[in-house]
């Protein structure tokens, strides 16, 4: 069966879809903005001084190119050494830069410091091109083209890393073009989508109609999205800000915080074509771990998959349970492929100072024992 | 002692909330509410462009791409 997108087919016309996009970052700058007055006045309440503005990627990158579908940003490597490059794929509905959070707490930077280019597809808004969009326009368009970009500039095919929705199409990029790279590292990436927790419950086809969806918004809006995220655990929603206030004597935990909940807000649209084939195929019909799922009108077979996997799940995951990911292990053709499994949530993955600490040496040390 | 409390009080509330949106009843209720504002919405969009001449400009099925 094939997931296809059908072309724009919502009532709001191409203008208003536009317009919603617009409408998406000025009320990303208003969270940003009331997050940072929370903050000072947490700071105001034990009589610290504010800290400072938090916006975007920590660290400066070049732009590489302008795609399509996404800006390929470029971090060069630090120092001398030199062991090529990585791309990352993050989700298409999260800003990337959730990786590159703050200066002590930034991931991309940890393989720059290693000799690593880090190339990163930064997602563009869909707009009104959202509803004709297919999920193989990402995956075989940006991911390949970004890939390209890498190997042509870099001497050499690059590493490829995928965060949540961006591991599973990272996963199948691979699948589909395994010479094209030299490793795959997947973080909290789904695979089995009847296992992913209670986003999978929510979205059964008794229960919820993507087409009607999109056909209706065009493309799924962040704000509804973010309701989705937020009624996981409403009782989050009332004690964030109470914590922030408690704990505002403490600066790093105050940046912190701030720096995640602006990401956090900072959202753009899901594209409307690749969200019917996302939610239909994978949520619904589980087709990719079935070696089922259609992109530009061919099977993806995971079995296909045959560079060193790096697989890493989060026991407290609520968006990709450990078990939707690990039963890639079984499903690849890769002889090296490795399990790795932190005692933190979904966002902790990348985002915490503990997870740095303990879990990303490893991950680092994987990489490198592999491009050298 | 404040902070214990609320910590406690978190966890319950979080461990209630939590498998309340995972209730069957819970899920159905709130997707017929999605639902119905999804096809009010659909239905006033067309309402909208049927009252326009000419229809909202560019949304003739493929002004997107």
């Amino acid at each position: 069966m094939s997931w296809s997108s059908s072309p724009a087919s919502s009532d709001l016309g191409a203008p208003a879809l536009a317009l919603a996009g617009a409408l998406d970052e000025v009320f990303s700058a208003a969270a940003r903005t009331r997050l940072h007055l929370l903050a000072q006045t947490a700071r105001a309440l034990h009589f610290k001084p504010p800290i400072e503005w938090i916006g975007g990627a920590a660290h400066p990158s070049e732009a590489d190119a302008d795609l399509p579908l996404a800006r390929l940003l470029r971090y060069p490597p630090c120092g001398e050494k030199r062991l090529g490059s990585v791309v990352v794929v993050a989700s298409l509905i999260n800003k990337y830069y959730v990786l590159d959070l703050l200066p002590e707490l930034s991931v991309i930077r940890g393989y720059q410091e290693r000799g690593f280019a880090v190339y990163v597809l930064d997602w563009k808004a869909p707009g009104s091109a959202g509803p004709g969009l297919s999920l193989a326009d990402y995956v075989d368009g940006a991911i390949g083209e970004a890939v390209t970009r890498a190997t042509a500039a870099e001497a050499g095919a690059p590493h490829l890393l995928g965060y949540c929705m961006g591991g599973t199409m990272a996963a199948m990029f691979a699948a589909r073009h395994p010479a094209a790279i030299r490793t795959l590292t997947l973080l909290a990436s789904p695979i089995d989508f009847h296992a992913s927790g209670v986003l999978g419950d929510w979205t059964q086809r008794e229960l919820f109609d993507a087409d009607l969806a999109i056909d209706a918004l065009g493309n799924m809006p962040p704000a509804l999205m973010q309701a989705g995220f937020a009624l996981m655990n409403p009782v989050e929603l009332f004690t964030k800000s109470l914590h922030t206030l408690l704990d505002g004597a403490d600066a790093e935990r105050v940046r912190h915080v701030t720096a995640l909940e602006a990401w956090l807000d900072d959202n753009i649209a899901f594209p409307g074509g690749p969200y019917r084939e996302y939610i239909k195929g994978l949520y619904q019909d589980n087709a990719l771990v079935r070696g089922e799922l259609l992109l530009g009108g061919t099977k993806v077979d995971l079995g296909q998959i045959t560079v060193p996997l790096l697989n890493v799940t989060a026991t407290r995951d609520r968006i990709a349970q450990p078990a939707s990911s690990t039963v890639l292990q079984d499903l690849v053709g890769s002889t090296d492929r490795e399990l790795l499994t932190a005692e933190t949530g979904h966002i902790g993955l990348t985002a915490s100072r503990r997870t740095l600490e303990t879990l990303w040496p490893q991950i680092y040390a994987w990489l490198e024992a592999r491009a050298s | 002692m404040a902070r214990e409390a609320l910590a406690a009080w978190e966890k319950a509330a979080g461990g209630m909330s939590e498998s309340m949106v995972r209730d069957p009843r819970v899920l159905e209720l709130g997707a017929s509410l999605l639902q119905l504002g999804l096809v009010w919405k659909k239905a006033m969009d067309q309402m909208v462009a049927l009252s326009l001449p000419g229809g909202i400009p560019g949304s003739e099925p493929g002004a997107g791409k």
